[in-house]
């Protein structure tokens, strides 16, 4: 462009500028507006999801005009982090369904009828019922809930501290989501343990078991990308096709719920290619540890007679949550106790053969050890052909599968570092714990732990605790009562023989759940199991309902009692997650919209008020220790007596008050959160002071490179509740404890879904021939960012149900047929899409969606409280416990009729 | 009679006064009460704008004939065309009134022109035309409003002169010589608006339906072809069905008739040449013409070749004359409206996607700029294909603009001396 | 002299539509009003594969408004409310625009969106439509979006959050961001990282290194209209259906 093009340019804006006359000239001069009338707060974007993302709430007059992602984490790779719907927040904080006040139920339960009312009636009111309740039922039929502690320590505590204050049963949102992967305490004694996103970056290999990583991790996507173009490869397995099968270099899909015996067909490969790492399973894994064949159990060290001196001196050094076990030395040719407490080894355990033993009572039998069970089982069960059998969608392509399974075995077997990232869909599904222990058996063969890209993920919404928030969360060190949700859900389960059988640790109140205080959640859509939710509040089982909300969701709408909170550009809180290990903070960009109020304070006035009214001395003379600082509480309780209270004045000590929560967690959170303090998260995030080379979250760095033994803590267990499922400090592949052996589920094994669920009813299996996937949606966090404009606009306001063209052709339905998916327990509405990645015998529809957009239906009618027996023995709440498998679900789905359409 | 004519106007007057409120209500919502969106931005306003110049053509086309071709026949009915030629340059900047989102800032075409731009030429060519026709009109009536003035309403006689018989006959020859001095820039301008109007269109690479040198060729034939059937109405209204006139009518109907068949050559013209590569976004235009508007299509070619038919048969027959002008206009009015879908619904940014053995060429969706529907009813914000069918809103504003017109024409043919007087 | 101009890379892009929503919410757009679309090419629905099965692939394509440097929006504006910038931003004149729509006839990549009613009307129908019981935000004064007004430096309107109804509006490349040294919303809010913004004329800019170094094509190229926005073909997988985009540079 030569200078003519300027100059023309330049005189056709004089031109103009002459020809309109002056008053553009004035407004030439204030071109830029007064931009010094905006000012930008940090913030944290943190619903259900693992995001995490900061963001800086553009404000101008008082309210947050847009949102910027922050794009200030010190590791660069990381900017900018955010998603279409964190970005459009601003129409749930401003929209139509923000609630304004407190509200009190006047019509019928879920008919949306209610009275506005101020806080002290709507705080009164709920005070006075839970007291009843507590009185007439004991304190732990009030249940209470919060969902994924990471995106708000503060708040979400102060529920939790409440709680603890009382005696409330605490339903832990974890195992009530599903989100808890059954195979991480089984086979590492941990809750989960995952790689930060950066890390994927590293990989050289990545294999995603049914994680729609481009969709349920926007933020993180990316590093996949990465990973590819550093020459990495990245697979896709999922009987659906999806946008991370499109970015992936092979996508294979299988049967519903079959990747534990994909993994089994790639350990065989591995196993008889001798691909594994020899040396690393004797060191970390219980593959050298020796199994009884007469009972299929370890072999205890104190049973064997030749070791029982040794096993007994070594008890009193050894922590009581470990057991000794034993393994065949073939330095020494003899037996040998590995120590469960160190993973240093001095002895060559052999990790094939078959040995005899003579045990402490003189009888001889006969063991092996655990990679020689293994091996066997493996090669005769898990052949490529009979693996291919099993996952292969069509008969016809068996050979191909065959023939790809092999392929995929060599190079899982070879290439490092492997990541296998199992996703939270896969696992929800009733053998879930199966598959993730299949996995894990590739991955840990393959010596892919301890390293940077090595390692197996499962990434849920950001769950996990990160440091230890006893301070806060509990009242005075007073520990919880706990229940857990499937068996509240599935009352007729708990008189079931095989409950009491294997039940040994998991409490329930003695009455029932009487009153349900939940915040954060949305469970009469999201938890509804077989409508048991709404039929317990409808039937007046459910005595009380209170939520806490920022708007009016369904379950706000099922409530007795709504208590409008805030979102997080309105409050001080403390966030962390797992996809990145950086602690930040939630801070107010602008004051609480109308009446709403910080939920810490909205829980400390239910405390107080809970304890004038229970007139608990003890309680009442410390009760203004609910603030971290009393001195805090006692101002506002201060201006109460003296009429200068104001709401703005609660807010301003509520603030505070977060404030002095997040320090005191963070003083109190031990080595992680070490020299953290709130004054720098006010600046910035801060990573987590992992004790990893350059702090990177690398699983189980500890065990593998310092030979510390498994697990690591889980928090906010204590490491001897956890600990007792890895008794031998090791990885374990073998499970012997009786509910394993008696459903034959000792290793690591597939089994066909629905066979020990739904087709256990007669005629279920002929009639509804779909496995109903409720996956998770671009356009919200589980039910939130449901009724958001944007979002429904880029949804063409439908929810949908994606069916295979061929499938779908065989029920005459077409493209945009509005059609219901059913079971015996429910049916939801949706409009078809036909999808030809889809599986032949897949139905998904999104979760996540307001009963309101599905003509009053609920996608969790036809979802069931299944309870898979290998997860009532221990009890450890979020850990171990009994967790949902949403997608163990059949369907059939055909064209709605007689549906209202206009 | 009298009564028939009265109601007439009344009724012309009540469409003009319910397209005015039309336009005042357009006005007060915005254009959302059309049935224009993003994907499909322009509608009944733009395709009646581009029948209107081709109407308005016809007039001066068929005045200026007489003095450039020497077309004596058509002498009497001078003074009718060149006045309908006035009106319809008129109607056509009228009718682009409501189309414009902002016509309280159409100052900026005089301010701000970009020359560039077709729409600012188009602009000075319709209103020179409309000049033009105006001073045309008034130089064939000069001397008989000399003569006998104009009598306005409410305000009586004006413009009348005292002449004697020379005086008169001396403003008539001086009449003739200025028409004839003025018929060789009227004929031009009666082809540029045709030719400016359709490079409007013609010169928009983005829409293939319209691309190309044949929209301007085609223009003026459809011109010429609508032109002397209004002509031909205009006249059967003032004048009557006079056997001396035969000739003149004989003439306006025969060009309407070879003007018809010509403009239905280069069309299907230029549908050979879509139709020979089957391929592309030209080709999918014609598959569109003939699927989708298949029904529009059968009536203009229909209306078209009837006109044509009924013109060479029955020259001579006022009623089939009539018949005929009405079947072209109503022919190429579906022929104007045609313009448009097939340019907007073959959206320009188009990807080939390939499938198995084949191509397929994708349309990537534009946002409709509503959301439509409800939750019970949802529909789509994104979109590929647009059916449009005018609104209530956009037809009474059509309507209004077109009984506005007619009801001038009467008023005019009232007031002026459109009638030559017999010498 | 700059001239602004963008790649996106579609082996980065995940489809995920984010900038889309942060081009909305910067630039307040009201419902039904999209300056910058995502769609998966070939599809009828976002997110579902084209091809068939099992040779299936998904593509996503971010189209923002390519400110073409030959553009037929400036072309046929008729009174140059649209203009292109010295700095190669095609923009439109808030106060100039009579909303003839001839632009959007003439753009060739469907960028342009008119207001055909009030925004604040688009705002209440959307929210209606879309089952809301009230049809407008809580707080009755909100509207998101950049809250200031921003002129070009000879004064012209080229972002106000309260848009005249009846004009013509599109893809600003966020002049009132670029203005002051600050990359476009959709560059800044990528979470994909495809994005990449800059200056053409600079060869040591980052995007003219990127268009110097790899495969980059553009969007209906054979039309001449030479936009400035490039895109960085999607890297093609063995055995599955591809699609073709057009030339290559
Ligand atoms: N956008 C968005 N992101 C989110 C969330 C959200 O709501 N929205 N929620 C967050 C939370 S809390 C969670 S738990 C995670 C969940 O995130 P993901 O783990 O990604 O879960 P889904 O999206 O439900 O499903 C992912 C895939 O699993 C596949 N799948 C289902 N069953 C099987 C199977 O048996 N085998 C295999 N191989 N694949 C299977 C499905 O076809 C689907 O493609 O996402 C988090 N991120
Ligand atoms: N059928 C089926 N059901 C499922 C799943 C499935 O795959 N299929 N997925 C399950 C999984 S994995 C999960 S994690 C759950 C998620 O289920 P939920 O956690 O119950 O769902 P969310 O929509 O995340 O609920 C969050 C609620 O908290 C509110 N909220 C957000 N922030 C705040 C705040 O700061 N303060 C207050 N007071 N309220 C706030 C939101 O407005 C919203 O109503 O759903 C489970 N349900
Ligand atoms: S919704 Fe999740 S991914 Fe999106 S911006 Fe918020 S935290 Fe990040
Ligand atoms: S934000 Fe980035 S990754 Fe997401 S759709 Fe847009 S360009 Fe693609
Ligand atoms: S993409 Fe369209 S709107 Fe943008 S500059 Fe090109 S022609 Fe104009
Ligand atoms: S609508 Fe506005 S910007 Fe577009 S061409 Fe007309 S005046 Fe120009
Ligand atoms: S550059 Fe700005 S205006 Fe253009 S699409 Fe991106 S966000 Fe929207
Ligand atoms: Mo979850």
């Amino acid at each position: 462009m030569g200078v003519t093009r300027r100059d023309f340019l330049k005189y056709c804006a004089i031109g103009t500028a002459a020809v309109a006359g002056s008053r553009y000239f004035q407004l030439a001069h204030s071109m830029q507006g007064d931009n010094a009338a905006i000012s930008y707060i940090r913030s944290t974007c943190s619903p259900n999801c693992t995001g995490a993302c900061g963001f800086n709430a553009m404000v101008y007059k008082g309210r947050i005009a847009s949102l910027v992602q922050a794009a200030d984490y010190p590791d660069k790779e990381y900017n900018p982090r955010g998603c279409l719907r964190g970005q459009s927040m601003l129409n749930l904080i401003y929209g139509p369904d923000r609630l304004k006040q407190p509200l009190i139920r006047v019509g019928k339960r879920g008919e949306g009828k209610f009275k506005a009312v101020s806080w002290d009636e709507a705080l009164d009111y709920t005070a006075e019922k839970l007291v009843e309740i507590m009185k007439k039922y004991g304190p732990e039929s009030v249940a209470s809930t919060i969902q994924v502690p990471g995106t708000g320590y503060v708040n979400k505590g102060a529920l939790m501290r409440l709680s603890s204050m009382y005696d409330w049963s605490v339903i832990h949102a974890y195992t009530m989501n599903g989100d808890l992967p059954a195979f991480w305490p089984m086979t590492f004694g941990v809750q989960t343990e995952e790689l930060e996103s950066l890390e994927w970056a590293n990989s050289k290999y990545t294999a995603v078991f049914g994680s729609n990583i481009m969709v349920t991790r926007v933020p993180d996507a990316k590093f996949l990308n990465i990973s590819r173009e550093r020459g990495g490869k990245f697979i896709m397995v999922d009987p659906n096709y999806t946008p991370t099968a499109a970015k992936a270099d092979e996508w294979v899909q299988i049967n519903s719920s079959t990747d534990a015996a994909f993994a089994l067909g790639i350990v065989y490969v591995i196993l008889n290619e001798k691909l594994y790492d020899e040396e690393f399973i004797k060191t970390y894994t219980d593959m050298p540890l020796l199994v009884r064949l007469d009972n299929n159990k370890r072999l205890l060290a104190r049973e064997v007679r030749s070791l029982a001196g040794a096993a007994a001196a070594m008890k009193g050094r050894i922590p009581e949550y470990r057991e000794l076990y034993v393994a065949y030395n073939k330095k020494t040719k003899g037996f040998v106790i590995p120590n469960p407490e160190n993973l240093k080894r001095d002895f060559d355990p052999a990790i094939e053969g078959e040995f005899d033993v003579e045990l402490v009572n003189g009888k001889r039998v006969k063991v092996k050890p655990v990679f020689q069970l293994m091996s066997e089982f493996i090669n005769k069960e898990y052949t490529p052909e009979k693996v291919a059998r099993i996952i292969a969608p069509e008969e016809a392509r068996v050979r191909e599968y065959t023939d790809k399974i092999i392929k995929l075995g060599r190079e899982m077997g070879t290439i490092k570092p492997l990541h296998i990232v199992y996703g939270a869909s896969n696992y929800q599904w009733f053998h879930g714990d199966l598959k993730g222990r299949a996995l894990s058996l590739i991955v840990t063969l393959t010596g892919n732990l301890g390293k940077p890209g090595a390692g197996i993920s499962t990434y849920a919404g950001q769950y996990r605790v990160r440091w230890p928030l006893g301070a806060w969360w509990a009242y005075k060190s007073k520990a919880y009562k706990w229940l857990n949700y499937l068996l509240w859900m599935n009352d007729e389960y708990r008189n079931t023989e095989e409950f009491n059988k294997y039940n040994k640790e998991i409490p329930h109140p003695k009455n029932g759940v009487k009153a349900f205080v939940f915040g954060w959640g949305n469970p009469f859509d999201q938890h509804n199991m077989s409508n048991r939710m709404r039929e317990k509040a409808t039937k007046g089982e459910l005595e009380l309902i209170v939520s806490t909300d920022f708007q009016m969701s369904t379950s706000c709408l099922w409530s007795d009692v709504v208590l409008p909170g805030v979102a997080w550009y309105e409050k001080y809180d403390l966030t962390a997650t797992v996809s990145h290990p950086y602690v930040q903070l939630q801070q107010p960009a602008i004051e609480p919209l109308f009446q709403c109020m910080p939920e810490i304070w909205i829980f400390k006035e239910l405390a107080k008020r809970i304890a004038i009214k229970t007139e608990n001395e003890e309680i009442l003379n410390s009760i203004a220790d609910f603030y971290v600082n009393p001195e805090l509480f006692k101002k506002e309780e201060e201006a109460r007596k003296n009429g200068s209270w104001t709401l703005k004045l609660a807010r301003e000590i509520a603030q505070q008050a977060s404030l002095d929560a997040a320090a005191l967690m963070l003083k109190t959170g031990g080595p992680q959160v070490q020299d953290i303090t709130v004054d720098m998260l006010k600046q910035g995030p801060v990573r987590l002071n992992l004790p990893t080379p350059n702090k990177r979250q690398i699983m189980f760095y500890e065990q593998i490179m310092e030979l510390q033994p498994f697990p690591p803590v889980s928090y906010p267990a204590p490491l001897p509740k956890t600990a007792r499922f890895v008794k031998s400090g090791r990885v374990e592949f073998h499970k012997d404890e009786d509910v394993f052996i008696d459903t034959g589920e000792t290793l690591p094994m597939h089994k066909d879904p629905f066979v020990d669920t739904e087709n256990k009813t007669p005629g279920v299996k002929e009639k509804y021939k779909f496995a109903l996937i409720t996956r998770n949606a671009l356009y919200r966090v589980h039910s939130t960012h449901s009724n958001n404009i944007t979002m429904l606009e880029l949804q063409d306001l439908k929810p949908k149900v994606w069916l295979n063209p061929r499938a779908a052709a065989e029920r005459n339905i077409k493209e945009g047929d509005l059609v219901e998916a059913y079971n015996n327990r429910g049916k939801v509405y949706g409009y078809a899409v036909l999808d030809p990645g889809l599986h032949y015998r897949v139905a998904i529809f999104e979760e996540g969606w307001w009963s309101r957009y599905l003509k009053g239906t609920s996608y969790n009618t036809l979802t069931y409280p299944w309870i898979k027996a290998a997860h009532l023995i221990y009890f450890v709440p979020g850990m171990w416990e009994p967790t949902t498998a949403w997608n163990e679900t059949a369907c059939e789905v055909k064209k709605a009729e007689g549906v209202k359409h206009a | 009679m009298e009564k028939n004519y009265n109601n007439i106007v009344k009724g012309l007057a009540v469409v003009a006064v319910l397209g005015l409120v039309a336009y005042i209500y357009q006005l007060y919502s915005g254009l959302i009460v059309t049935n224009m969106r993003n994907p499909f931005s322009w509608g009944l306003y733009v395709a009646t704008w581009a029948f209107y110049v081709g109407t308005a053509a016809g007039g001066l086309v068929v005045s200026s004939a007489i003095y450039l071709f020497n077309a004596r026949q058509l002498k009497p009915i001078a003074r009718v065309a060149a006045l309908t030629a006035f009106l319809f340059a008129m109607g056509a900047m009228i009718i682009l009134l409501p189309d414009i989102g902002r016509p309280d800032r159409l100052y900026n075409m005089i301010i701000h022109p970009n020359f560039k731009s077709m729409l600012p030429w188009d602009f000075i060519v319709l209103s020179s035309y409309a000049v033009v026709s105006a001073i045309y009109t008034y130089t064939l009536m000069y001397p008989d409003i000399a003569a006998k003035g104009v009598k306005l309403p409410f305000y009586g006689v004006v413009g009348r002169k005292e002449l004697t018989e020379e005086g008169l006959a001396r403003l008539r020859e001086e009449s003739d010589k200025k028409a004839k001095r003025l018929a060789p820039i009227a004929l031009p301008l009666a082809i540029l608006i045709h030719t400016v109007t359709a490079w409007v269109l013609a010169t928009q690479f983005a829409r293939s339906w319209w691309y190309g040198g044949v929209l301007a060729p085609t223009f003026i034939s459809a011109a010429l072809a609508t032109g002397p059937a209004i002509v031909i109405l205009a006249s059967l209204v003032v004048f009557g069905y006079k056997d001396k006139m035969e000739g003149t009518y004989t003439l306006l109907a025969k060009v309407s008739a070879v003007s018809a068949i010509i403009m239905l050559f280069m069309y299907y013209n230029d549908f050979m040449i879509r139709f020979w590569w089957h391929n592309g976004r030209d080709f999918d235009a014609l598959k569109l013409v003939f699927t989708k508007y298949i029904f529009l299509h059968a009536v203009e070619v229909i209306f078209i070749l009837l006109s044509a038919y009924i013109f060479i048969k029955y020259p001579k027959d006022p009623k089939k004359l009539v018949q005929g002008s009405l079947s072209v206009i109503v022919g190429v009015f579906a022929h104007r409206f045609l313009l448009l879908p097939p340019a907007y619904n073959i959206i320009p940014l188009r990807v080939p996607v390939i499938m198995h053995n084949e191509t397929v060429e994708w349309s990537y969706p534009i946002a409709v700029g509503q959301i439509r529907g409800n939750l019970n009813n949802p529909e789509k914000v994104f979109v590929a294909y647009w059916s449009y069918v005018p609104s209530i809103v956009e037809i009474a504003v059509t309507a209004g603009v077109m009984a506005f017109l007619v009801l001038a024409f009467l008023k005019l043919v009232q007031i002026l001396p459109v009638k030559e007087v017999e010498q | 002299m700059r001239k602004l101009g963008m790649v996106i890379d579609l082996s980065r892009c995940i489809g995920c539509r984010s900038c889309a929503v942060v081009c909305k919410i910067h630039n307040s757009l009201p419902p039904g009003t999209w300056w910058q679309r995502v769609e998966t090419v070939g599809a009828k629905e976002h997110m579902i594969p084209t091809g068939e099965y099992p040779d299936l692939s998904e593509v996503f394509l971010p189209i923002p408004c390519q400110h073409c440097e030959n553009a037929p929006c400036v072309k046929v504006c008729p009174v140059g409310a649209t203009w292109q910038r010295e700095d190669g931003l095609v923009l439109v004149d808030y106060e100039r625009c009579i909303g003839c729509r001839y632009c959007m006839t003439a753009c060739p990549y469907g960028i342009r969106q008119f207001n055909w009613q009030s925004s604040d009307d688009s705002f209440k129908e959307g929210f209606k439509n879309a089952g809301f019981e009230e049809n407008w935000f809580k707080d009755k004064e909100y509207r998101y979006g950049y809250p200031l007004d921003h002129r070009t430096k000879d004064g012209r309107l080229v972002f106000t959050l309260k848009r005249p109804r009846g004009i013509v509006e599109k893809c600003t490349f966020c002049v009132q961001y670029v203005d002051q040294g600050l990359l476009p919303a959709c560059v800044r809010g990528c979470p994909g990282n495809a994005r990449t913004f800059g200056d053409l004329n600079d060869p040591n800019s980052e995007i003219s290194k990127i268009i110097r170094g790899r495969d980059v094509f553009k969007l209906l190229s054979d039309l001449g209209t030479e936009p400035k926005v490039f895109y960085i073909p999607p890297s093609r997988k063995e055995g599955k259906g591809g699609i073709s985009y057009g030339k290559k540079l």
